[in-house]
This record gives C-alpha cells, sequence and structure tokens, in this order.
C-alpha cells in the first residue's frame, strides 16, 4: 500500500532544536517527527516549552539552532491558544472563513459538523470561549491542511463539547487526510485519542504510545503515578466511552451549546 | 465661475484620486495599530522637503528618502524595552523639530512653510495630473496584491505566519506605501494633516461597517465627502482647504457618533 510507504519517511522532522529566549533555554535539543495522518499529542508541565516547539515547527520562532525538513512543501493550519484580533477591526464568523478558498461540499460539511451555522454573522471578538474553538478548527480546516496545529484547543468547552471535540478530532485524518498535532492538558484524551504521545520538559523526557509513556520515570515524576488511567475500549457503536449517542447523525461532531 | 472651476477642477481631481487610496490604507493602519506611525511619517516630510530644498533637489526626492531612512531606523531601534508607540513619539517630534529649524534657515522655503504644513490643493495644476494617477494605480495594485496577506496579519500575526505569510515583508510593503502615500499628500493636505486624511475617514467607517470590505467603502464615501465638500465650501468661504477638508471629515465623525450614541439611549 502506498501509505505504508509513505508513512516511512515523515511528513516533518525537527533534529537537535534549541531555542533560547532571553538567555534561557526554552527548547534543548528536540528531536520530533510526525507522520502522515499521525495524530501526536504533546503534553508537560507548565513553561515546559509546548507552545515553543509548535511555533518552531510553524516557523513563528527561529530556533537557535538545529534543523527542520519536510517531505514536500507543507500546508499547516494552526489553531492558537489565544485569539484576540483588534476590535478595530470588523470582522463576522462567515468573513473570517471566507479567507480560506475551499470547495463549498466540503466548507458546508465542515461548517455543519462544528456546529457554527448559527454563528455565521456573529462578531468573531464577541464569540464566547467554546464558539470560539469551533470557529477557529472550522477555519483551520477549510485550509485542507497537511498538519493541522492545535494548542490547548479544549480552552473554555463544557465537558459534553470537550467530548464531542475528541472525538471529532480523531476522526479527521481518515476524513481530510491531515496529520495533527496538540497540545493538550488533558490526560484522558491523552490516552484515548492519540497514537503517540510526546511529553515535553524542555528537552523531550519520553515518547511513544500512551500506554508505555505512563510506565515512564520522568513521565511519573512530572504528571505522579497515583492516576488512575481510562483505558480506552474501541466501542465506538455503543458511544458508552464519550459522547452521548446521536439520533439524527451517526458521524462525529460537535454540537453548539444550549442558547441561554 | 469658470475661473474658480479651472483653479478648483485640478484640485478636486487630486484630492479624489488621492481618496482611493487614503481609504484602503487608512483601514488597515488602524486594524494594524500604526495609526502613530504614520503620523511620524507624515511629520517627517517636512524634513524632506527641507532638505530637497537646500540640495536643490526636487522635494518628492527629499521626502522619499526621509520615508524610507524613518523605516529602515525603526527597523533598527526595536527593542522590547522600549514601547513602539512611544518611540514613535520620540521621531515624530525629532522629525518635526528639525524640519521646521531647518526651513526657517532656508530664505527660499520659509515663504511656503505654512503651505508645507497645512498643504495647498490649490496649487495643483492639470501637468501634475497625469503622473500623480498613475502612481496611485501602482500604489493601488501594490496593495491590491497583498491585501489578503495583510487582513491575515491583521487578525492574528501568528496564525498568519504559520499558514506561510511573511509578515516582515508584509510589513515593509506597508511602510513603503504610508511613504509613498505622504509623498503625494504634501501638497494636498501637508505634513501636519495628512494623518488625519487616513485616520478620520477610518475610523469614521468603523463605526458603520460589519466587514473589512463595507469599512474601506464607508472610508471611502467619508473621505470623498470631506474632500469634495471641504474643497468646494473652503472656496465660498475663502479659508484654508487643507483645514476645510480636514475639518469636513471630523464633522461626519462626531455626527455618526452622536446619531449612533443617541439612537442606543432612545
Amino acid at each position: 500500500m502506498s501509505q505504508q510507504s509513505l508513512s516511512t519517511s515523515p511528513l516533518i522532522q525537527l533534529s537537535k532544536i534549541w531555542v533560547n529566549i532571553d538567555e534561557r533555554d526554552i527548547l534543548k535539543a528536540i528531536d520530533f517527527s510526525l507522520q502522515e495522518k499521525e495524530i501526536v499529542t504533546l503534553i508537560g508541565p507548565n513553561g515546559a516549552g509546548k507552545s515553543t516547539l509548535i511555533k518552531v515547527m510553524l516557523g513563528i520562532i527561529k530556533p537557535k539552532s538545529g534543523e527542520i525538513k519536510t517531505s514536500r512543501k507543507l500546508k499547516f493550519s494552526y489553531v492558537p491558544q489565544k485569539f484576540n484580533p483588534s476590535h478595530s477591526l470588523p470582522l463576522r464568523v462567515k468573513d473570517l472563513l471566507a479567507l480560506e478558498k475551499c470547495p463549498a461540499d466540503i466548507k458546508a460539511e465542515i461548517i455543519r459538523d462544528t456546529g457554527i451555522a448559527k454563528l455565521k454573522n456573529s462578531k468573531v471578538q464577541q464569540l464566547s470561549g467554546g464558539e470560539r474553538q469551533r470557529v477557529l478548527l472550522a477555519r483551520a480546516l477549510l485550509r485542507q491542511p497537511d498538519i493541522l496545529v492545535l494548542d490547548e484547543p479544549m480552552q473554555g468547552l463544557d465537558i459534553q463539547s470537550e467530548a464531542e471535540l475528541y472525538e471529532y478530532v480523531r476522526s479527521l485524518p481518515e476524513k481530510y487526510g491531515c496529520a495533527i498535532l496538540m497540545v493538550s492538558h488533558d490526560l484522558q484524551w491523552v490516552m484515548q485519542g492519540t497514537n503517540r504521545v510526546v511529553c515535553l520538559n524542555k528537552h523531550i523526557c519520553c515518547s511513544g504510545l500512551p500506554e508505555s509513556v505512563q510506565q515512564h520515570p520522568e513521565y511519573q515524576a512530572i504528571f505522579g503515578t497515583n492516576r488512575v488511567f481510562y483505558q480506552h475500549h474501541h466501542d465506538h457503536c455503543a458511544h458508552g466511552d464519550s459522547a452521548t449517542p446521536c439520533q439524527h447523525d451517526p458521524r462525529p461532531h460537535i454540537h453548539p451549546e444550549p442558547e441561554a | 465661475m469658470m475661473d474658480w472651476l479651472s483653479l478648483l477642477l485640478p484640485a478636486w481631481i487630486m484630492g479624489t484620486l488621492l481618496v482611493f487610496l487614503t481609504a484602503p490604507l487608512g483601514c488597515l493602519m488602524l486594524w494594524r495599530r500604526m495609526s502613530f506611525f504614520a503620523d511620524t511619517m507624515a511629520h517627517g516630510t517636512l524634513l524632506g522637503v527641507a532638505i530637497a530644498g537646500a540640495m536643490s533637489l526636487p522635494l518628492w526626492l527629499g521626502v522619499s528618502f526621509i520615508a524610507v531612512l524613518l523605516v529602515a531606523v525603526l527597523w533598527v531601534l526595536y527593542d522590547p524595552r522600549l514601547p513602539n508607540d512611544a518611540l514613535l513619539a520620540l521621531c515624530s517630534a525629532t522629525l518635526l523639530c528639525s524640519g521646521l529649524l531647518f526651513i526657517q534657515h532656508l530664505p527660499g522655503l520659509r515663504p511656503e512653510l505654512l503651505s508645507y504644513l497645512f498643504g495647498d490643493l490649490l496649487t495643483i495644476s492639470w501637468s501634475d495630473l497625469p503622473t500623480f494617477a498613475i502612481v496611485i494605480i501602482v500604489a493601488l495594485t501594490v496593495l491590491y496584491k497583498s491585501w489578503q496577506a495583510q487582513i491575515q496579519i491583521a487578525i492574528d500575526q501568528d496564525m498568519a505566519i504559520s499558514e506561510g505569510v511573511n509578515a516582515k515583508w508584509q510589513r515593509l510593503i506597508f511602510m513603503l506605501l504610508l511613504a509613498l502615500f505622504t509623498v503625494l499628500a504634501l501638497r494636498a493636505v501637508g505634513s501636519l494633516l495628512m494623518g488625519a486624511l487616513l485616520v478620520i475617514p477610518a475610523l469614521t467607517a468603523r463605526l458603520l461597517a460589519n466587514s473589512p470590505k463595507q469599512m474601506v467603502v464607508w472610508a471611502f464615501v467619508v473621505a470623498q465627502i470631506g474632500v469634495t465638500v471641504g474643497l468646494w465650501s473652503s472656496a465660498g468661504l475663502n479659508t484654508s482647504t487643507g483645514l476645510t477638508i480636514v475639518l469636513t471629515m471630523s464633522l461626519l465623525f462626531a455626527a455618526i457618533f452622536c446619531i449612533q450614541k443617541f439612537k442606543k439611549l432612545s
């Protein structure tokens, strides 16, 4: 299969990345790669350099040294942790979405699945935390990226939509063919949603399958040993593990918050 | 009556053409929080005039030189300890003072000082217009090409960079377009008022617009009314054209602002 030959050479490979801001080492000798259609989660304590590593990969921060190799010209989409456009810019959700060129049917599907149809005329600056995350995710997907980067996308979401968002994000590599790199504090997501976990604390402490990472001593030093980890059993049909079953549409999608 | 018309018509056409550039540029300036920069650059034109006068070069050359110099200086001056708006205030004052001092000691330019400060649209003649129109078209083409990238940066710089926008390059393009504007606007509204030509229509448009495109259109409308009403009424009232144009725009802003507040209250 062609997929397997693709997965041998990574989409993007970072080697020996050092980042140094105000004479402090933020990242030390980072080696990191991302395969086609892979879901990787970055975890680590506050100040571990998770956002910095993302920004290096996206070309926002230039590393002091190190090398970034890509297999081809890649298209990135980025959902940042903070998003506060100036109020002097009049911008509705539909204006934001219109900046990305995307076939109409895919656009309609993304808008439906992220549950933002009703927000089209809302001002971007006035969205609630959860609404903003969904709009930004939709915008990122409209670009049809090779790599989707999500920096703590669960901010401001309630538990129900959080579960739905996980489920939806998990379906994206198959549906749109993108790889996903995500920063998350949520260990539950790490255990059930990712192919690979990278634990970062200025250097890479450990990385690998979720089950093996939690056995690692450095991981346990950061996150503790006595957490009860959730074991994911792939019973998607029963929906027993995540979002409550949905009658109208079997595909993963997110519901808008109930209106106040 | 015919004399009036032949005097005012080139001036009016020039003002009208200028507005095609000021409307989108002013909006971008507001979105990117660069109005201090525009003001600084405008004040720098005075020194440009002085240098050109002293070396008997064409005015536009001196003004362009200062504009490019300022872009370079600001590039070098970048220091996270010094807030950008304060640095611009520093540059602005320095440029204005040195420009004024210089001109006071140039006997050839001294009588013209007021027109450099506040502009004199009525000195525009028909022969100026073709060059002017070509420059505006070139500037608009450049602006049109980089418009999407500029908007992306205004929305979120990091997001734009990660998605392939060269933010530094776009910033340079924007600064150079502003520089070009100052060269064009010097004769029309002068060093002190050209910032107003960018900022007042954009601010007024912000009150009325729901999308970036709408805002540019409204800024265009407001500036066009300002130029037209200001120019023709200045002839009738025998007042300075630059001042009248700016005040007309201010009045428009005040009127729309008050109407909106009043509507909200009732």
